[in-house]
């Protein structure tokens, strides 16, 4: 499936993607699927290795902007028939997403959201803090004020995304390098020329930055500079128990997550506004902290008591790519021809990564005009008229 | 045929036999083995397993197994409550380091 | 963890209360009742679950999540998951570790991670339709197949169901502060490193008394007069004894008995556990001496219930006080823990029969000789199973030295094996300090790289040093740093 560690690289290709996480993954397997030849994947760890491996899985449409919402539902589309379109099982399962408020000042804008999300057709309803026990027995609903459920919202395995993608990748043809490093770009004449690496020269007119938190450092390389922060998140997972928790729950109030997974694990984590943002990749630090585990124990103990005698098995860290307004930057630059990014996700690049390499695909090999790419592009940043979502969590 | 068989871990039941098969198929790292196999990731955090793993990575890949290092082992070492960690302080955040 | 609070406030034991171990457990004859699956057995107070069940006649404890192979008490430590029992409607209870309660409730989980327990047998059998990662591949198409699947699946999942009782009695954690040295082990190494090391020294072990893994078999072999003609026992012993003599000389030291280092967080601080009680501690110093896990061994069968390592062997004994009276007890293996746990079972009024791997030790199979124990040469474990709730069908084949073989197949029954390979260390928490590690298969596992530089870093035996102060750090960066480069892609 990948060629061996010693294999060299090929001498041309017609498309080289940086980064073998879910956006490189799913970008290759579109292109190809597009009828693209001689595609490249460069990673330098392992397949899933950056943030996509590191992510909690989790994919809603609960969201404050119709255009954040039209991606997410395309991108549940995308993933209900996954597993079939990729022949590879990817443990997509639509338990839903209750998201909680223990704020009242909360609910005007939980229920304007419940409107927004039914008029685009994604079926959530606003639910009082009593009909939460339904979904989750045993929450503390106490100090909650009221809470959105959408059915349809659910979790995958972010792993097996990735291999069922790199397989589909591999039966197109498309070629994906591990444990191999960019170390050059040559640009002429305004366009994209050729890559280097580690393991050889590669000639292509095409360059995809799918490198997530190190997207930055990479676009730098052509001139690009990109607003993106990383930010350090951690997540934890208990001991596998079986299912009693159906649905992700989120809060809204305080930033904690949590499910459980399809091995029985409850997997989740919890924001921390005091950690720093990174600019400079040597810089990040993916150590587990203990302050995250406590913050997150005491939290998950106080909202669903139940947990207080599960275990805690393992907890880790990863980076999110972060913009100011919290959306991805797609497209090219005018400046760079054959030079295009799907960068900046801000911790939400394994729920959308299917649908923007479907519609990146279309533009890359087409050049047709996407509305969605044109106002995800890195020019929104200069207008300085940015439209945040209200709901971004943990 | 049912009868013993030679576990390579013990948590997840992963036989040795199934490992070189998962190696195979592509999985040629140590990260991405531990992952599709499920070595190492049990309750025992691949105290049981993990070296053994490697050095049949290492036999596997015929390179020496010096090159091997082992998949970040995470804390804790020993799982505990979600109540016992609760009656921690929460720790001061870490400094930003100075760069 | 906080770094204004220099002085250990708490009151360890002086390392001087030193007790030998295994007095009480032994002593204890006091019976309680405790419910197993329904029934109502008897046992000694002041015994771990594991044990009472084991005495019992009861040793699969659990069965294992894919297959459904019985499992039982492994490792002795709490490690791995062959004693993994519901009890009193908690999850997942290491029951090698707990002690019996009267009318403590024992029961068996419900396994099978991912197929259930009534289709383990037909994976077993056919295990070969059944590699690993078959659930990624079977069932995708179409959609409505794998949403099936899922759904049907998704109740198979897990170990164990989520806990009925509500544990809000958790004793409250403790900040022990900053400690200028802390020593993890109270084995030689420990007690030797502990007493080398100047200034507030914290020495911490996850058993009660100093001797580390060893030391109570030792103690005991000692007190029964069977050092006699082990010069292995002997000297290790010697080695011992010596330790705790230059320990005395250190009143000052605190030793924190029963305590388990469960975590290390980056740059200096470690988690411990005494009981259920949590207790952080900054160090500026860490000194590893933490010793080795057992190491069963590739052969068909290495995960029967009955298999020891000779670490699991010493904690069952002296820890837990299995006894050993009339058991046959099939010892295969070389070196000081070969020797010691064929000396500990005598002790214990076992029957030990050697199957000794190494053509040295010349001296000890002399003594085996002299006591009469059977002993086997040029055989190694072939494969294992069950013969009964508690026997051990073992079958031993010739060990190939330099291609040629000099002995035949031995069919054999036994009640209980100890697999007696030279063990590997156990750097985990190192690592989660900032340690790199690579693998060394001479020593059995993953070691910390490099080879050492002055007193900072120095690798077994004398222990591992990792140095948190600013001096040590401004001199070797990543010490005191995160080390693992993960994933830098291009």
């Amino acid at each position: 499936m990948i060629p061996l560690h010693s294999e060299p690289v090929p001498s041309a290709a017609d498309a080289v993607i940086v980064g073998a996480g879910i956006n490189g993954l799913a970008t290759a397997y579109e292109l190809a699927r597009q009828g693209l030849k001689n595609i490249v994947v460069l990673e330098k760890n392992y397949l899933g290795s950056g943030s996509t491996g590191r992510c909690g899985g989790g994919i809603r449409q609960q969201w404050t902007t119709e255009e954040n919402i039209q991606l997410a539902a395309e991108s549940v589309a995308i993933y209900e028939r996954m597993s079939a379109e990729l022949g590879y099982q990817v443990f997509f399962r639509q338990g839903g997403y209750l998201m909680i408020t223990e704020q009242e000042e909360d609910l005007p804008a939980l229920r304007a959201a419940v409107d927004l999300q039914r008029r685009c057709g994604v079926p959530t309803d606003f639910l009082t803090p009593r009909e939460c026990l339904d979904i989750v027995p045993g929450l503390d609903v106490g100090d909650l004020k009221g809470a959105t459920f959408c059915p349809k919202d659910g979790t995958a395995y972010p792993f097996a995304v990735v291999w069922g993608y790199a397989r589909a990748c591999h039966r197109l043809g498309v070629k994906i390098f591990i444990k191999t490093t960019l170390t050059g770009i040559e640009a002429a004449a305004g366009r994209i020329q050729a890559v280097d690496t580690d393991r050889g020269r590669i000639s292509t007119p095409v360059l995809v930055n799918c490198a997530g938190p190190w997207a930055r450092s990479l676009a730098a390389k052509v001139g690009v500079e990109l607003p993106n922060r990383q930010e350090r998140h951690e997540i934890m997972v208990s001991e596998p128990l079986k299912p009693f928790l159906d649905p992700m729950v989120i809060s809204i109030t305080n930033g904690i997550y949590f499910s459980q997974s399809m091995r029985g694990e409850i997997v989740g984590g919890i924001g921390d506004p005091a950690e720093p943002r990174w600019e400079d990749p040597e810089d990040f630090a993916t150590h587990s902290g203990l302050r995250f585990a406590v913050r997150f124990a005491r939290e998950l103990t106080r909202l669903y008591p139940r947990t207080r005698s599960v275990r805690m098995m393992r907890q880790w860290a990863g980076m999110y790519d972060v913009t100011p307004d919290h959306r991805p930057i797609l497209g090219g630059v005018p400046e760079v021809g054959g030079y295009y990014h799907i960068c900046g996700f801000s911790g939400h690049g394994f729920m959308l990564g299917p649908m923007v390499a479907r519609r990146m695909a279309g533009f890359i090999t087409t050049g047709r005009e996407d509305p969605i790419i044109t106002s995800l592009s890195l020019a929104r940043f200069a207008g300085g008229d940015l439209q945040a979502d209200a709901f971004v969590v943990g | 045929m049912s009868g013993p068989k030679i576990i390579l871990c013990r948590c997840e039941d992963v036989t040795l036999e199934e490992f070189r098969a998962a190696y195979r198929e592509g999985f040629t790292e140590l990260e991405s083995l531990k992952r599709y196999t499920g070595v190492g990731t049990g309750f025992c955090q691949g105290k049981g397993c993990l070296s053994e793993a490697a050095a049949e990575l290492a036999a596997l890949r015929q390179i020496p197994p010096s090159e091997l290092r082992p998949t970040t082992i995470r804390p804790p070492s020993e799982p505990m409550t979600f109540g016992q960690l609760a009656s921690l302080e929460i720790p001061e955040p870490a400094a930003p380091e100075e760069s | 963890m906080s770094p204004h609070r220099s002085a250990l406030h708490r009151e360890f034991r002086a390392t001087s209360a030193w007790r030998p171990p295994g007095k009480d457990v032994t002593l204890d004859q006091a019976q309680v009742k405790i419910r197993f699956e329904g029934r109502t057995l008897t046992c000694r107070s002041g015994i771990t679950v594991a044990v009472a069940l084991w005495e019992n006649g009861i040793r699969a404890l659990s069965r294992s999540p894919k297959y459904g192979h019985p499992r039982g008490v492994a490792c002795a430590r709490g490690h791995c998951t062959g004693c993994l029992m519901r009890v009193d409607g908690r999850p997942n209870v290491r029951t090698c570790e707990l002690k019996v309660r009267e009318g403590m409730d024992i029961r068996r989980q419900d396994t099978g991670a991912f197929y259930g327990p009534l289709l383990q047998k037909t994976v077993d059998a056919g295990h070969r339709f059944f590699p690993v990662g078959f659930y990624y591949k079977w069932f995708t198409r179409p959609p409505f197949v794998s949403r099936t699947f899922l759904r049907g699946i998704r109740p198979l999942t897990g170990v164990g169901r989520i806990p009925t009782v509500d544990d809000s009695a958790t004793p409250m954690a403790e900040d022990l502060g900053r400690v200028e040295t802390v020593v993890i082990g109270a084995g030689p190494s420990g007690l030797e490193a502990a007493a080398a090391s100047s200034g507030q020294v914290l020495l911490i072990d996850e058993n009660e008394a100093s001797g580390g893994q060893r030391g109570p078999a030792l103690d005991m072999v000692a007190a029964a007069g069977d050092l006699d003609g082990f010069p292995l026992l002997a000297a290790a012993h010697q080695r011992l004894v010596l330790a705790r003599q230059k320990l005395d000389s250190r009143p000052d030291i605190r030793f924190a008995g029963g305590t388990r280092v469960i975590a290390g967080y980056q740059p200096d601080g470690l988690l411990l556990r005494e009981g259920e009680q949590l207790l952080t501690v900054a160090c500026g110093k860490l000194i590893w001496a933490a010793g080795a896990l057992d190491t069963l061994g590739l052969f068909p069968g290495n995960d029967t219930p009955g298999l020891l390592g000779p670490r699991a062997l010493y904690r069952l004994v002296l820890r837990d006080g299995l006894r050993l009276e009339g058991l046959q007890v099939l010892i295969v293996g070389r070196g000081l823990d070969f020797w010691l746990s064929a000396a500990l079972c005598a002790a214990g009024g076992a029957r030990p029969t050697l199957v000794l791997t190494s053509s040295r030790e010349h001296d000890e199979v002399a003594a085996a000789v002299q006591r009469n124990w059977p002993l086997h040469t040029g055989l190694v474990v072939g494969r294992v199973r069950r013969a009964g709730p508690a026997r051990l069908d073992v079958a031993l084949r010739p060990r190939s030295v330099d291609g040629a073989t000099s002995a035949s197949h031995l069919d054999m029954e036994t009640d209980l094996l100890v697999v007696c390979n030279s063990g590997k260390p156990a750097y985990d928490i190192p690592h989660q300090l900032g340690r790199a590690l690579a693998l060394d298969p001479d020593r059995g596992g993953f070691l910390p790289t490099g080879s050492g530089s002055g007193s900072l870093c120095e690798v077994l035996p004398g222990g591992l040093t990792l140095d948190f102060r600013g001096e040590a750090a401004g001199d070797h960066p990543g010490e005191a740093r995160n080390l693992q480069p993960e994933a830098p892609t291009p």
